[in-house]
């Protein structure tokens, strides 16, 4: 009985990792999207910083921290270190991206 | 002790509702309603009487405080815990957040595996001041 608990428990926590892994693939898969909302928005806009802040807690959320805390820092910073940080974020972004159609 | 079961989650960003009702739902094992919007939110809490709401600051249309705010008029709700879920998380802004009538804050990034029981005390803690 022991047993068939212990790999009742590890199918259950196989099928939550799965779908896991399938929310992180759509995170990832909505990347592009959401540089393109960035990327569109003016510049410093209150509409740019809004992005950068659903970025930031969404990133972390799955499991992206470096990715999260890039979209945090723009989203903070001055108007004159915007550009950098936009940077920095938009090369993170395409690593996320590679490494997710790599594996 | 009693246990949280039902909880409505007020959250704008796709990605990040669907990991809160994967986390709730199925980790959590939680009766879990998800709205879109404030406003979604206020047309549905009567009929799923959520013992706990847990609700986003940054929305467009109605933000969290606003939808708060809604939703502390409406009778059935005015003892139910709600707790913030934010990225901004600036001691000032938490004090804010608060002032509004939250009963706590959970800080984004956050932990999928563990938001239901990190919920608990709120909800636990919510009871016993309404």
């Amino acid at each position: 009985m022991v047993q068939a608990d212990s790999a009742g428990d590890a199918a259950a926590s196989d099928g939550l990792a799965a779908r896991f892994a399938a929310l992180q693939r759509h995170f990832v898969e909505g990347l592009p999207a959401r540089w393109s909302a960035l990327a569109l928005a003016p510049r410093g806009s209150d509409a740019q910083r809004a992005e950068l802040h659903r970025l930031a807690g969404a990133a972390g959320s799955f499991g992206y921290t470096a990715l999260g805390q890039a979209a945090s820092a723009a989203e903070h910073c001055n108007d004159v270190e915007l550009g950098a940080a936009l940077s920095t974020l938009k090369a993170l972004l395409w690593l996320a991206i590679k490494a997710e159609t790599a594996q | 002790m009693k246990k949280l079961t039902r909880v409505m989650c007020v959250e704008d960003d796709p990605d990040i509702r669907l990991l809160i009702e994967m986390s709730l739902a199925i980790v959590g094992q939680l009766d879990v309603l998800c709205c879109a919007s404030g406003s979604q939110a206020l047309a549905s809490v009567t009929a799923f009487a959520p013992e706990l709401v847990l609700l986003d600051v940054m929305m467009p249309g109605l933000s969290g405080p606003e939808t708060l705010c809604a939703l502390r008029q409406l009778p059935a709700m005015q003892g139910v815990p709600v707790v913030f879920m934010t990225a901004k998380a600036m001691p000032a802004e938490v004090e804010q957040l608060l002032l509004h009538g939250a009963t706590g804050l959970i800080v984004k990034p956050f932990d999928p595996m563990t938001l239901a029981r990190d919920l608990q005390p709120f909800w636990e803690h919510g009871r016993g001041s309404s």
